[in-house]
């Protein structure tokens, strides 16, 4: 017969073990960008090692045997065993998006999506955005046949083109800490042929600051990656073009969407992938004034490596 | 051969020898307990019994008895005679169907536990037996000895029990089930062959026991059987998004708990009692309120990871008043948190500055409210909170000097560890089902009336916060349906009320007690908020 062991300490060693490694399986394959903040990644490193510590230290104790142990408190982490296992690929599909700061905006879910399980499929065996804005990928290009604007896709062409093959544009440090007249001068560290390109890591502040200095972004031309979001109430030439948004966690993760106007607008998927290029303007929404993409140019793309886009307090 | 009601484990009776040991300090009635035992029709069965004795007290075993049960009696005068050898020599020599061991309560238990028993010999019950009297008074001075013992024991007996009042009688099962929850306690008194005991000698009986989690379970499955499959998948992706948002609150919490468990062991373990505030409390009173106001506000821990801390700190005997106003104030302000809503209200400098007043003022107005009612702070405490969360038998000291310490620290932050993530667990799931399910309501439920908003605001202060840290932008989005002024009340008051961390903080607190902070929060930030809004 063998020597009887300590039975909690062997439950506390399993599931120290089980969420050790769910921890770093989620670290590498970058899953982690689904549920937290990247800033927390330090923390979870962190995490990592002191549960590895904390299983050695039970190692050496494993040896003091005890009678009647009660492990039915244990049961509970269960719960985030199954959870962990019910969830093959996390991703944003099938929820909301919605317009920010507006005084009567309505939410919208949309339950009948089923763009999810292919949207976790592309995400592996693609790359970073940078390499995917490429014109080789681009599956096809829709040009907007606007009167007032004219060659837009010749625009979107060319800036593919000089943003990869020349130095053209024009790049400048940045200080986030100096106070702008106006606003929309913040977001000017990439310029490409008169369009303002906005990258991943500022869309989130870049978003709210068009919501709340309006009138400094009025007639600036932009350029980001987006999802399609269909609202209905908007009519049939208009949808939400827009990222989810995490400011900590999954817990708080919102979708947040820029109205946009074309006529090509059905034709394009829930949750597709785009590279949305327009003006702003001004949009009267059920009496309320949100900026809006006029004259939008959309050329369909792969999705990022991440998903959602991070907040970032800098 | 074995005392079994039950025809179907036949086989096993052939095969398995039980040792029951029984357990308790000198005088406490077990020789009186193993005679009576011995009397009775469950020794009925057993053809040849070996009976252990590691103590011999004032009572002897009658010799006529272990004559005519054929009893064969073995002491052991040294804790160095238990050994592996012993067992084997024992069913070399005797070949027993049966062994009782009378344990001497001063020794350690582990020695028995752990010895490596011959095949067909197991270890079945472990009885301990106390004297009502003195019970009390060994657990909590010689807590080091006696509770090994009873945390490994099956049941507790306690004799002399009729001396007791009913209250006492209740308060010592409760501290006994505080140490090992599966522990049953049965009062001695002349109805000695009660069923309960019975039981224990003869326990295949626990076995046709259908219990209510198999039940529950086998429901589930049931129902799930009749849903029909577009339900059964409109099923799993609502589990699947409340996965995401539970595990994702966990996630984040890990980091911060792991921090709490360590700052609460360094201060459960180095830290003398009640230095950090005491010390203050016993000078200058006002002073003290500030200095744990401030400190509340510098700590740049999330909530989470505060619980431990402020469990550690009251177990430590500091005074409970600045406790609170370090908890509350630390929740709602702290440099992190001042930073989000910096960020989720651009251009609005005055809502910071609403936020970190507000905090502070609720913070001090109660710690000050709780030291004018006088509320004691052991009065509060759930019982026997030192000696449950962190037993003598629990922690081993395996090492001296610097080396033990460190090891010592590890092994309480792990207690710690397990005891706060099992309420995040609770808190998180609740956290991610209501979040799903509320935060539509929320955004219809249009008021007019800025005391209506307030009130609404409050209950989703309770009800969906996640972090103090993403409450800034959650009532950002608030703020299209909502004044203001009555965001920022979902803003502040958010950690302070959250029932995750009311859960956590139940851990160590009385429920009646917490729900005073808790009310007093609800109606001095509800005045607070109302003025602010007419004066701003």
């Amino acid at each position: 017969m063998f020597r009887r062991k300590n039975g909690e300490m062997i439950i506390q060693i399993i599931i120290l073990l089980l969420l050790d490694i769910y921890l770093f399986y989620l670290m590498m394959s970058g899953n982690i960008n689904y549920y937290v903040h990247p800033r927390f990644h330090i923390g979870i490193w962190m995490s990592i090692i002191i549960l590895i510590v904390f299983v050695m230290n039970l190692m050496i104790g494993l040896g003091k045997p005890r009678h009647n142990v009660n492990l039915k408190p244990y049961g509970l982490f269960i719960i985030p065993i199954i959870a962990a296992l019910l969830i093959v690929t996390p991703g944003s599909g099938g929820r909301e998006m919605v317009i920010a700061s507006n005084k009567q905006s309505v939410n919208v879910s949309v339950e009948n999506r089923n763009s999810t399980k292919d949207l976790g499929q592309q995400i592996e065996d693609t790359e970073d955005y940078n390499d995917n804005v490429n014109i080789d990928i681009v599956d096809f290009e829709y040009n907007q046949s606007d009167s007032n604007m004219v060659n837009e896709s010749e625009i979107a062409n060319s800036l593919t083109e000089s943003e990869y093959g020349s130095d053209s544009f024009n790049l400048t440090q940045n200080n986030m800490n100096q106070t702008y007249l106006d606003m929309s001068d913040k977001y000017n560290s990439k310029i490409v042929d008169g369009i303002t390109v906005i990258e991943e890591d500022n869309f989130a502040s870049w978003y709210y600051d068009v919501y709340d200095y309006l009138d400094d972004f009025v007639g600036e031309k932009y350029q980001f990656l987006a999802q399609v979001y269909h609202l209905d109430e908007l009519g049939e030439n208009y949808f939400l073009a827009g990222r989810y948004i995490m400011v900590c966690c999954a817990a708080d993760l919102t979708g947040y969407g820029l109205v946009c106007e074309s006529n090509l607008t059905k034709d394009l998927k829930e949750d597709e992938w785009i590279l949305v290029t327009g003006t702003i303007e001004e949009y009267d929404y059920k009496g309320t004034k949100v900026p809006m993409l006029k004259n939008v140019t959309i050329t369909k793309t792969e999705p990022p490596k991440n998903e959602y886009v991070y907040y970032n307090f800098n | 051969m074995l005392p079994t009601k039950s025809p179907h484990f036949g086989r096993m009776e052939f095969i398995m020898t039980y040792i029951d040991i029984i357990t308790g300090f000198l005088e406490s009635g077990k020789t009186t307990f193993i005679n009576k035992l011995m009397n009775s029709s469950l020794f009925d069965q057993y053809k040849k019994v070996v009976l252990i004795v590691c103590e011999e007290g004032i009572s002897e075993y009658e010799s006529m008895l272990l004559e005519k049960r054929n009893i064969h009696k073995v002491v052991i005068e040294d804790e160095s005679e238990l050994n592996d050898n012993l067992i084997y020599r024992i069913k070399k020599e005797y070949n027993p169907d049966y062994v009782i061991v009378e344990y001497n309560g001063t020794w350690d238990i582990a020695n028995l536990i752990g010895l490596r028993l011959p095949f067909g010999l197991k270890i079945r019950n472990i009885l301990s037996i106390h004297k009502a009297g003195t019970f009390h008074y060994y657990l909590s001075n010689m807590a080091s000895l006696l509770q090994p013992h009873i945390l490994n024991s099956d049941i507790v007996l306690v004799n002399e029990g009729e001396k007791l009042t009913k209250e006492k009688k209740v308060k010592l099962i409760r501290d006994i089930k505080n140490i090992n929850s599966k522990i049953d306690v049965s009062f001695l008194d002349d109805s000695f062959n009660s069923d309960k005991i019975d039981n224990y000698f003869a326990p295949f009986e626990k076995y046709y026991k259908i219990t209510p989690g198999l039940i529950s379970i086998m429901v589930l499955l049931l129902v799930l059987c009749f849903i029909p499959l577009p339900n059964l998948e409109r099923l799993y992706d609502f589990t699947k998004s409340i996965s995401v948002v539970f595990l994702s609150v966990l996630i984040q919490a890990i980091p911060f708990i792991l921090i709490g468990a360590f700052v609460s062991a360094i201060i459960q373990v180095l830290v003398p009692t009640g230095w950090i505030l005491n010390k203050m409390a016993s000078k200058n009173t006002p002073l003290s309120f500030c200095i744990a106001a401030i400190g509340g506000i510098f700590v740049p821990i999330c909530d989470c990871g505060l619980v431990p801390i402020i469990t550690s700190l009251l177990k430590r005997n500091t005074p409970l008043p600045q406790t609170i106003t370090f908890w509350l104030t630390s929740a709602a302000v702290n440099p992190i948190v001042v930073l989000s809503i910096v960020y989720a209200f651009p251009g609005q400098p005055k809502l910071v500055l609403i936020r970190i007043f507000a905090g502070l003022f609720i913070g001090l107005f109660i710690g000050v409210l709780l030291k004018i009612a006088k509320i004691n702070t052991k009065d509060v405490l759930r019982e026997n909170v030192s000696i449950t969360s962190v037993g003598a038998d629990m922690i081993s000291i395996r090492k001296e000097g610097t080396l033990g310490k460190l090891d010592v620290i590890i092994q309480v932050a792990k207690i710690e560890f397990f005891r706060v993530t099992k309420y995040v667990i609770i808190g998180g799931l609740l956290t991610a089902l209501l979040q799903s399910l509320l935060s539509q309501t929320m955004r219809s439920l249009i008021a007019t009336n800025f005391g209506i908003q307030l009130l609404i605001m409050i209950a989703a202060a309770i009800l969906m916060s996640t972090c103090s840290t993403s409450n800034a932008f959650i009532g950002r989005s608030f703020s299209s349906y909502f004044s203001s002024m009555s965001v920022m009340s979902y803003i502040v008051l958010g950690p302070m009320l959250d029932f995750k961390n009311m859960l956590l903080l139940s851990s160590v607190l009385k429920k009646g007690f917490l729900l005073k902070p808790v009310f007093m929060v609800v109606v001095v930030g509800y005045f607070i908020f109302t003025l602010l809004a007419k004066l701003i």
